[in-house]
């Protein structure tokens, strides 16, 4: 007798067209699977049923752009933890995203998972959700039907869910690169430093211009449903000047905006005082204190 | 007294290390026929109920199983599965399937069928009626007058005579006073009062348990597990199943990892039985959420210090209060609770002391052995509290401890007063270098800069800390070790040993000290262990004994062949025995002349006089020699999340002679890293009904290689008379030394004492916040 993940029938397309066309159709459709570092882990412990289908994305080879155009960072779906934390573009442009990918698992989950696998999966504690959204990225998803672009922010509905049709696939991310003067920083609070999920973290981007904050913002992890960006934080300090007395606001309404929840890995209540201390950090890191 | 070793006290290569790194098949999993029947467990899911009625029909309807297990169809007999000396110490409270659960994930009933699928489909068409009970779910409410009884059923008993309250819930007790404990308090100029709290912890070897059975030729059941106590699972499931020892053989192959959760008999009785009743060969093995929940774990255990010191830093009075909570069966309950005193309390001396231990039943997880063995948590309590000391006398903490701490040629009432469910056994310290374990530590460490925690600014803070520890070596006076040993027509030797090699790398050890006996090389020696059908009897890998205890079975008996070659060769070189040596793997004349160790086998075996040249030995010991270590931590305390890195670990030990320096250093980097991982983030959480919440890597951390600080070995010799080349133990001690030297490091960066493990950065950020007011 097979286990049920042997029994799994897995469709190995050989470009974008064939997979969207498989897609396409209800009968040879399936559950998309790159580096299936979350999906293996959901079906052994039967958190996530083993689909009848899955369609291997891994290898196709128009996920797998990674460049810069006009400002903007094209990141294919296909891209590796890895390949985001070694590119010397990604390293450059989105400093964050390199780092946030440093952190994410060991060094096998990081050669196999990808950009889109951590986005579809939507867990509240993905690492890379709050640089993504902290740079206002958006998605590009395609079908047959053509091909729709949204702001992440739109695309990731709750807890686990996100705005794709049964017939798409996420085929690339396009992410601001950082202008000149912007600074930005990704941190993460987990139990020990490797193979740990979040227990919190966080990124933000912005700028200083003569002394006061131009342009923040900062997005937040594993205190609610999805990531999170925080307006009420961001309003507090755009066109203020950058003073204790403002990164001390910050703090308090960044504590105050979060409605973190009590799990096995942490108490809301430290969830939030962690919040206020991550945006305290980040404002005294766009500060230039590198206390980090 | 030789110190001039040839092989002894040399790293030589660990003899399996090669076939492990190429993969060959030598675990349990590797000798599972295609055919085997698989095992899966119906564990409850209540805390504590009883079983109104168990119906398996649907069950054994379903293809492919064979057979299941359950209370109304297997022998009703009271054990423990603490795989100890007999009469064990532990309470009999155990039945192979019992109409009772008493935590969740307690057997209720097995299947055995031709697949793990089949079989867990049959698990879950077994129907059970539970009737719950109220469930007791921390030590405080075990203790509670008109507590619920877990143990209600009228077998459960002990089998020696001490403490033992079942309707109270109490599993165990021990009590101990020397001197006047509270004159001793009203003596002091400072006295202190302090609790602590030491939380579950799994021991999470790399292989999970796994067993399995088939039936001989003769109709003998064998046994295949990865087990520390061959001996002891032969003699306990022939009690269980009632069937005489000589019907059952166990074998030990590869071991990957023990640290004590396979002193136990947890899965034997089960593909024993199932053999039997199928004559099958049957196989199981657990997954690691089993390993978590229904295995064994480090007793939780709550303590409280009481001591009292003067001015000029003489303590004089030291008591320590222990209850460990032992969940949901007495596993190891006494002992652990005895060692909490007896591996602590006479490394400082004191003239008034007091010590009382007890252990309490509750509906949670079981305890069990645990590298440390009680030590670990008393060392936190104690030596947390010696750093408190030392700061209310405003003295050096190192000074401190090096002023009390007992020295070679003392010997301390403890020994005597606290043994294993009997009196101890008194001795004096012969070796002991922890002085210089001190020294070297310290300046390894950078003691002197470490600084106050009051001069310390800015969000990162550092801090050094240290603790000083002893242990034992074997159990005095209970634990026997044996070997066999004969030579082969080349020259070689088969060395047969009932000592269980865990990957510690035991076998290694005791081949070094058979040639260094033989004066031979290591690769004549063929090392063989434990087959209860062909090795000679050994209590087995625990209480720190293998290198100590078996290895002076192996000395005594390679001495045996010795003198038996000596004879042979005299012969063979016309001259007296006692002018011959051995070395090289000849027998050498004063003059020069010599004959190899192959021809004197071959005149032995084939020659004048035929013999097989070979003897038998057993020892047991009159002492338990201390090994001493001097730990200490530097960390870094992020004041903002109170999360704390270990930056920098030493570790100074006294080991007496390492038989091998790289392993002996491996033993202290690979429990030092537990450790530390025990420290920081190890911790089961329980939902409101008893049933664990983190049974798996995910959200159980344990430290790995890239969580690994930099961790500094310093062996520090000395030479132990009664051990085998000078040799004591080093495989626990290790251990110890990490939850208070990061507590003591932690203070010494930001000023809050951690008294309750693990240190997760949220207890610490709490900490930080009630300090600040």
């Amino acid at each position: 007798m097979t286990t049920p993940m042997e029994q799994l029938d897995v469709a190995f397309p050989a470009s974008l067209p064939e997979a969207l066309a498989l897609m396409a159709n209800e009968a040879t459709r399936g559950l998309p699977l790159a580096g299936g570092t979350d999906l293996m882990v959901q079906w052994e412990s039967g958190a996530r049923p083993v689909p009848v289908r899955a369609i291997d994305v891994k290898n196709l080879c128009e996920l797998h752009v990674l460049r810069g155009e006009n400002g903007m960072v094209v990141i294919g779906a296909g891209i590796t933890h890895a390949a985001l934390r070694r590119s010397e573009l990604i390293r450059t442009a989105i400093p964050a995203l390199a780092e946030a990918a440093a952190t994410v698992g060991g060094g096998q989950i990081q050669a196999m998972g990808t950009i889109a696998g951590s986005i579809a999966n939507a867990s509240p504690a993905g690492d890379l959700a709050p640089t993504l959204l902290a740079s206002e990225a958006r998605v590009v998803v395609a079908s047959v039907r053509g091909e729709r672009e949204l702001p992440l922010a739109s695309f990731i509905l709750g807890y686990r869910r996100i705005d794709l049709a049964p017939d798409e696939l996420i085929v690339r991310f396009l992410v601001p690169a950082r202008r000149e003067g912007e600074r930005e920083l990704f941190r993460k609070l987990g139990p020990r430093a490797a193979q740990a999920i979040s227990k919190i973290m966080g990124s933000y981007r912005g700028s200083v211009r003569d002394g006061v904050v131009a342009s923040f913002a900062v997005a937040l992890g594993s205190v609610a449903p999805t990531a999170i960006r925080l307006p009420e934080v961001e309003r507090a300090v755009i066109g203020q000047p950058l003073n204790e007395a403002t990164i001390a606001r910050a703090e308090q309404v960044a504590a105050a905006s979060v409605k973190p929840i009590s799990d096995i890995r942490s108490t809301a209540e430290y969830r939030q005082w962690v919040s206020g201390r991550l945006v305290r950090g980040f404002l005294e890191h766009l500060a230039g204190r590198d206390a980090t | 007294m030789k110190r001039n070793f040839n092989v002894v006290n040399k790293s030589v290569r660990k003899i399996d290390s090669l076939s492990l790194a190429t993969g060959k098949p030598m675990y349990v999993g590797d000798f599972k026929p295609a055919d085997a029947l698989i095992v899966k467990m119906l564990w409850s899911p209540h805390a504590h109920a009883r079983i109104v009625s168990i119906d398996t029909s649907a069950a054994e309807q379903l293809p492919g199983v064979h057979a299941i297990l359950h209370h109304g169809n297997v022998p009703r007999i009271v054990h423990t599965t603490a795989g100890q000396g007999f009469p064990e110490p532990s309470p009999y409270d155990t039945f192979m399937f019992d109409h009772k659960v008493r935590h969740v994930g307690d057997r209720v009933a097995a299947v055995a069928a031709e697949t793990a699928e089949q079989a867990m489909a049959a698990v879950k068409a077994i129907k059970v009626v539970y009737e719950e009970l109220p469930a007791v779910l921390s030590i405080e409410a075990a203790l509670t007058p008109g507590a619920p009884v877990i143990h209600d059923e009228p077998e459960a008993h002990v089998p020696i005579p001490v403490p033992y309250e079942p309707q109270r819930n109490l599993a165990a007790r021990v009590a101990m006073e020397v001197g006047d404990f509270e004159a001793g308090l009203k003596e002091a100029d400072h006295a202190l009062d302090l609790e602590y709290y030491t939380d579950y912890a799994q021991h999470c070897p790399i292989e999970p348990h796994v067993a399995m059975a088939h039936l001989a030729a003769d109709g003998r059941v064998v046994i295949t597990t990865s087990t520390q106590v061959p001996f002891h699972v032969r003699r306990i499931v022939a009690q269980t199943l009632d069937i005489p020892v000589r019907r059952i053989r166990v074998i030990k192959p590869r071991i990957g990892g023990g640290f004590g959760v396979k002193q136990e008999v947890l899965l034997e009785d089960v593909v024993a039985l199932f053999a039997l009743r199928t004559g099958r060969c049957v196989f199981w093995k657990y997954t690691r959420e089993e390993e978590f929940v229904s295995s064994r774990t480090r007793h939780p255990e709550k303590m409280r210090v009481r001591t009292g010191v003067k001015k000029d830093g003489t303590i004089t009075a030291m008591g320590l209060d222990c209850i460990t909570n032992t969940g949901a069966y007495g596993s190891h309950a006494l002992t652990v609770v005895c060692n909490s005193g007896s591996k602590i309390l006479p490394l400082y001396r004191a003239a008034n002391i007091h010590f009382v231990g007890e252990s309490c039943y509750t509906n949670l997880p079981v305890g069990g052995a645990y590298r440390g063995y009680g030590a670990t948590q008393s060392s936190f309590a104690v030596d947390c509290t010696m750093d408190e000391l030392a700061e209310l006398l405003g003295v050096d903490s190192l000074e401190f401890r090096r002023r009390n701490a007992i020295t070679s040629g003392e010997t301390s009432p403890v020994f005597r007063a606290l043994g294993e469910g009997k009196a101890g056994v008194e001795q004096s310290i012969g070796s002991c270098e922890l002085d210089r374990c001190i020294t070297l530590g310290a300046r390894a460490i950078g003691w002197r800069k470490r600084g106050r925690w009051q001069d310390k600014t800015g969000r990162f803070r550092r801090g050094i800390g240290m603790a000083a520890l002893m242990q034992g070596s074997s159990i005095p006076e209970i634990d026997m070790g044996a070997a066999s040993l004969k030579i082969n027509d080349d020259g070689s030797f088969n060395l047969l040993m009932g000592a269980t090699d865990l990957g510690t790398g035991s076998d290694t050890v005791l081949a070094q000290i058979a040639a260094e006996t033989l004066g031979c090389d290591m690769d004549k020696i063929i090392v063989y262990s434990s087959d209860t059908d062909m090795t000679p009897f050994d209590v087995g890998a625990y209480a720190s004994s293998t290198t100590y205890l078996s290895g002076m079975a192996v000395k005594n008996v390679a001495e045996k062949v010795a003198k038996q070659m000596l004879e042979v060769a005299s012969a063979m070189l016309e001259c007296k025995a006692r002018e011959i040596r051995l070395e090289n793997n000849r027998a050498v004349r004063r003059d020069g002349k010599s004959v190899g160790f192959g021809e004197i086998a071959l005149r032995a075996l084939y020659g004048t006089d035929q013999h097989q040249i070979g003897a038998v030995s057993s020892r047991i010991s009159h002492k338990s020699p201390p090994p001493f270590s001097a730990h200490f931590a530097e960390v870094e305390v992020d004041t903002e999340t109170g999360r704390v890195k270990v930056l920098r670990y030493v570790a100074a030990v006294d080991c007496g002679t390492a038989i091998n320096p790289k392993l002996a250093e491996g033993q202290t980097e690979g429990g030092v890293l537990n450790g530390i991982s025990y420290a920081l983030t190890e911790q089961y959480l329980f939902s409101p009904k008893g049933k664990m919440l983190n049974a798996g890597f995910s959200h159980y951390k344990i430290f790995s290689m890239r969580d690994k600080p930099a961790i500094t070995t310093i062996l520090v010799p000395s030479y132990e008379k009664t051990g085998p080349y000078g040799a004591k133990s080093v495989s626990e001690i290790c251990i110890n030394g990490p939850l208070p030297a990061i507590a003591n490091a932690i203070y010494n960066a930001v000023g809050v004492r951690m008294r309750t493990s693990p240190f997760t950065s949220e207890k610490v950020w709490r900490a930080l916040q009630d300090k600040a007011g």
